[in-house]
């Protein structure tokens, strides 16, 4: 599979259809991998993809980030189902341009949770959480694929609710009240969360704003629960469930239950799912007369 | 440092009543900036606005609050006071304390506690407020009616008289409406079609009024003064210049159909006008039905006619023209005759399929469906019309017998919770009476029998009008009928008389059903589409039940007639020219001021996602090219065009990077507000 890919990849570097392909390479130890920008043909046998590869790389297509301002006309990118989602949303929401990417679409059996549990294999006890009900394990938007599309039946627009949330949920609201505050007694505001998300892509965050200083930038719990709230509600409707942001939390607070959770909602609520349309609006900006209204007391 | 005057309003004992002004005037006075304060019996009255105008003059004030009852009630008294002060408007603020704080606590010591915070965030916000101007727009002095009916007509013609250009949009492809095809109206019994169609002509004659009839409204932008339409004009394939309306195409026609404006008692061509003195008289060819269209074949009427006009490849044109106000008459349905449509008695806007088991089991027990003996009001007024399809005979539908027992069932559908609308429907008395009175006039020896509930007769000359039905020999029962069954060619009523306490069992010819008058199918849509409130019935809402009762909750859109409620006649046209009063008033002047509280963007900051274009009700956001100092791209914004925005911010909230403040309600001054009130909260 991955030499079909390298040769497609070959093939569009020598030929100048891209400038770049962006993909996976072996990383520093046995059980990581790294992103890598590849730019001569001759260096693409450096591409991998096994479930070592967990970086979310349309990350780097986001106009927020520097490699987008390099001049690279047009880029490639190997895509898994999920990664692939969140390139379409970026595309629904007006920061890239569909005919900027050619998308090499690789088939997904899963990732790793983490890299530190990889042991040669991916089985139940270290395939991420994301992986248990994808239903892009064949991506849907892609350019190049290894071998036939099969048709998956995508007639159910619902994803199966997360284990973690549905037990939070259980919980009587002022014990899920004890829970964060425990979790978030160890953030400490590194954004580390806010700069792997690949659909963080204001110039300004609103964070970072002074006039006036909506949310607190002391890493107190109020300047803390503002905002994970916030980030939390700015990515309703948009968030495409990589999980980066709770791997790439360097304190292992599990910052996207709250994505997880209003993802449910906006599944119930308005059958919506991010990432699969190119031109969809996410339901918070969109009115449709059929619209749950119920919510109106 | 600020010069806040702050003044505290009792409104009589509205506010103290929960509220101790004393107090909150006192804690005011001691809070930063404040150098002023007033506790007042009545701000809104003369005297307190002197006193307000004076304090700003005297202590040289640059901002004001004023608290007492909501903005909407007296935001623009004190913002008008303040400006013949010389303070700029805009730095007026209002603190509610009446609306959201005295009338909604009953203990005097919370509702004083909650007046000090409410005033205290008002000071707080108000350091930030900056003294705004207002906008001048142009006007466009062009009119545009929704509907040919006659409030259309009427609102038309009393604006073209005044010098205003009107457009009128019809989607049928005459004048006329619901009222061309009444036979006679109530209570003078005057010939409705004598009346109306010298009106069509009017207004088809007067060089201020364009018809856009088969035209159909698609969108409208802009707002109050201006606004702009998409209409489209639907393709009639007639070439309207060429058309005389010599009838030659309709009368050689092989082909027809039931016929909409004889409510499907008679037979009309594929190529036709929905009667003889539509308006204008250019015939238009019935795309679904039309052989030549749909497979080509025929074109008989293209050969016979003399002009040329006829022309099978027309499409659909879209006119984009300009507006200033818009009135907004599309009229009424009346609730379908469901006794020859489906068999059935049903709510209205309600498939069959969609009942639950119990209204099921309250519909009415019959044969309805074989009852093609059962009209409704409008099909009556088909029968009676002298120009209808039985030239004025009572003929009944089934066998053209004239009928000799005519029951007449009033509050058919109004007045009824389970089964229809809950309101009384209006008119449905009046009518009734004139029914009965044309039946009897037409069949002398015929008797007539009305089941009622209750006459409701007000009206200039109502109620003389339903003795004399009376008295010209129809019989009121007062009760509801149960059931109607076929006996023989009879239909069988079986009601009640509910003064007697009897049963009352009568084999009638026909049975004409008084339906409820419900708005327009489609009602819910053209609201959407102007931007303007309904009712769950599907009426247009006024702004205010009694003191604004022609305007819409948009500004610069008026309603006339029965789309905003049921009405009769002379309802309606009073009605219609009461918009055209309103219109003349928003004309009189050449430009208009608008409020500078709208949204501007932060273009440098804005990433162009396009969220607020997408959220923005009044498309008034577009998306513009930045330049660098050398004339290159640099990069997408959003522009927010001050005419269009209404200052609703919906940008504001939708815009993630915070690029967009909404003036007057700027990021620090709710920020501010909000932090003078709370406290830590975890």
């Amino acid at each position: 599979m991955i030499e079909q890919i390298r040769n497609q990849a070959r093939l569009l570097l020598e030929n100048g259809d891209v400038d770049v392909v962006i993909g996976y390479a072996e990383g520093s130890d046995p059980t990581r991998t790294t992103p890598v920008f590849i730019r001569k043909a001759e260096d693409v046998d450096k591409l991998i993809y096994d479930p070592r590869c967990i970086n979310s790389l349309p990350l780097y297509l986001n106009k927020r980030h520097e490699y987008t301002r390099k001049g690279w006309k047009k880029t490639a990118i190997i895509g898994k189902g999920c990664d692939i989602r969140a390139i379409v949303q970026l595309i629904a929401e007006n920061q890239l341009k569909r005919d900027e990417i050619y998308i090499l679409g690789v088939p997904c059996e899963g990732v790793v949770s983490h890299p530190e549990k990889w042991d040669g294999s991916l089985h139940d006890g270290n395939r991420a959480s994301k992986c248990t009900d994808c239903d892009v394990m064949t991506p849907h938007e892609t350019d190049f694929f290894p071998g036939d599309k099969p048709d998956i039946d995508r007639s159910n627009p619902y994803e199966a609710t997360s284990k973690n949330v549905a037990t939070l949920m259980e919980l009587e609201l002022d014990k899920r009240f004890a829970f964060w505050r425990t979790d978030f007694d160890r953030c400490f505001k590194c954004y580390a969360c806010r700069e792997v998300c690949p659909h963080c892509s204001c110039n300004v965050c609103i964070t970072d704003e002074t006039t006036p200083s909506w949310i607190d930038p002391a890493a107190h719990k109020k300047g803390i629960f503002s905002w994970h709230l916030t980030r939390a509600m700015h990515l309703v409707g948009r968030c495409t469930g990589c999980g980066e942001c709770t791997r790439a939390c360097p304190m292992g607070i599990q910052v996207d239950l709250f994505n997880q959770r209003m993802k449910e909602v906006v599944q119930e609520s308005y059958s919506y799912k991010p990432g699969y349309s190119l031109e969809d609006k996410h339901p918070l900006i969109t009115y449709k007369v059929d619209d749950r209204e119920d919510f109106i007391k | 440092m600020a010069k806040i005057g702050v003044f505290v309003c009792q409104c009589g004992n509205n506010i103290a009543r929960t509220v101790d002004t004393a107090e909150v005037a006192k804690y005011i006075g001691e809070q930063d900036g404040v150098v002023h304060v007033e506790d007042y019996k009545f701000m809104c009255s003369a005297p307190g606005q002197e006193m307000f105008k004076k304090a700003i003059k005297e202590k040289g004030l640059d901002a004001c609050i004023v608290s007492a009852c909501s903005p909407k009630m007296h935001e623009a008294t004190f913002r008008n006071a303040a400006e013949a002060a010389g303070l700029n408007p805009f730095k007026v603020e209002i603190a509610n304390i009446r609306e959201q704080c005295s009338w909604v606590h009953d203990d005097k010591a919370v509702g004083t506690v909650k007046s000090k915070d409410l005033t205290k965030m008002m000071v707080e916000r108000i350091k930030f407020n900056k003294p705004l101007e207002r906008y001048v727009m142009p006007l466009t002095k062009r009119a545009l009616v929704l509907g040919g009916g006659i409030a259309g007509i009427q609102a038309s013609l009393d604006l073209a008289q005044a010098g205003i250009e009107v457009h009128i949009v019809e989607r049928e492809p005459s004048l006329g409406g619901n009222m061309a095809r009444l036979s006679e109206t109530f209570p003078t019994l005057d010939c409705s079609q004598c009346i109306m169609t010298p009106r069509m002509v009017e207004v088809q004659n007067h060089p201020l009024i364009t018809v856009h009839a088969y035209a159909e409204l698609e969108q409208l932008s802009g707002f109050i003064g201006n606004f702009r339409a998409r209409i489209r004009q639907k393709a009639k394939f007639v070439i309207d210049d060429l058309c005389t309306g010599c009838g030659e195409c309709w009368e050689k026609c092989p082909f027809s159909t039931e016929s909409e404006f004889e409510m499907g008692l008679a037979k009309r061509s594929i190529i036709y006008i929905p009667f003889p003195q539509a308006v204008p008289t250019v015939p238009v060819i019935d795309k679904t039905e039309c052989p030549k269209i749909l497979k080509d074949k025929c074109g008989l009427c293209a050969d016979v006619c003399g002009p040329d006009c006829i022309d099978f490849t027309q499409q659909d044109e879209i006119k984009e023209i300009d507006f200033g106000a818009v009135i907004v008459a599309t009229g009424f349905e009346l609730m379908p005759n469901v006794y020859r449509e489906y068999g059935g008695w049903r709510p209205p806007h309600m498939t069959p399929k969609k009942l639950t088991a119990k209204q099921r089991k309250a519909l009415p027990r019959s044969d309805a469906g074989r009852l093609v003996d059962v009209i409704n009001g409008l099909e009556f007024e088909r029968l009676a019309s002298a120009s209808g399809p039985t030239g004025g005979q009572i003929r009944r539908p089934s066998d053209g017998k004239i009928p000799e027992t005519v029951v007449f069932i009033a509050c058919v559908g109004s007045r009824d919770c389970n089964k229809g609308v809950e309101y009384c429907s209006k008119i449905c008395c009046m009518y009734t009476a004139k029914h009965t009175m044309l039946y009897q006039h037409a069949v002398h020896h015929g008797k007539s029998f009305v089941f009622y509930m209750d006459i409701r007769a007000g009206g200039k000359g109502y109620e003389e009008f339903i003795n004399r039905a009376q008295d010209e020999g129809a019989q009121y029962i007062r009760g509801r009928v149960s059931r109607l069954t076929k006996r023989g060619d009879k239909i069988l009523v079986k009601g009640a008389d509910t003064l007697t306490g009897q049963a009352v069992d009568v084999e009638a010819d026909m049975v004409v059903l008084a339906t409820a008058m419900v708005s327009q199918g489609d009602s819910e849509e053209v609201a959407q589409t102007l931007g303007i409130g309904y009712d769950k019935h599907g009426f247009f809402s006024e702004q205010h039940p009694k003191l604004m009762p022609v305007e819409s909750s948009t500004g610069g859109i008026f309603l006339a007639g029965a789309c905003q409620g049921v009405k009769d006649i002379p309802e309606t046209v009073s009605q219609a020219s009461a918009t055209a009063a309103k219109v003349l008033a928003l004309f009189s002047k050449d430009e208009m001021m608008r409020d500078p509280e709208v949204a501007i963007v932060n273009q440098e900051k804005c990433m162009n996602c396009w969220d607020c274009v997408t959220v923005c009700p009044y498309l008034a956001i577009d998306r513009v090219e930045l330049k660098d100092r050398n004339g290159n791209f640099r990069k997408w914004a959003a522009y927010v065009n001050p005419g269009l925005c209404q200052g609703c911010g919906l940008c504001n909230t939708a815009c993630r990077s915070k690029s967009i403040e909404l003036m007057g309600y700027t990021n620090e001054q709710v920020y501010a507000q909000i932090t003078a009130f709370g406290g830590d909260i975890i």
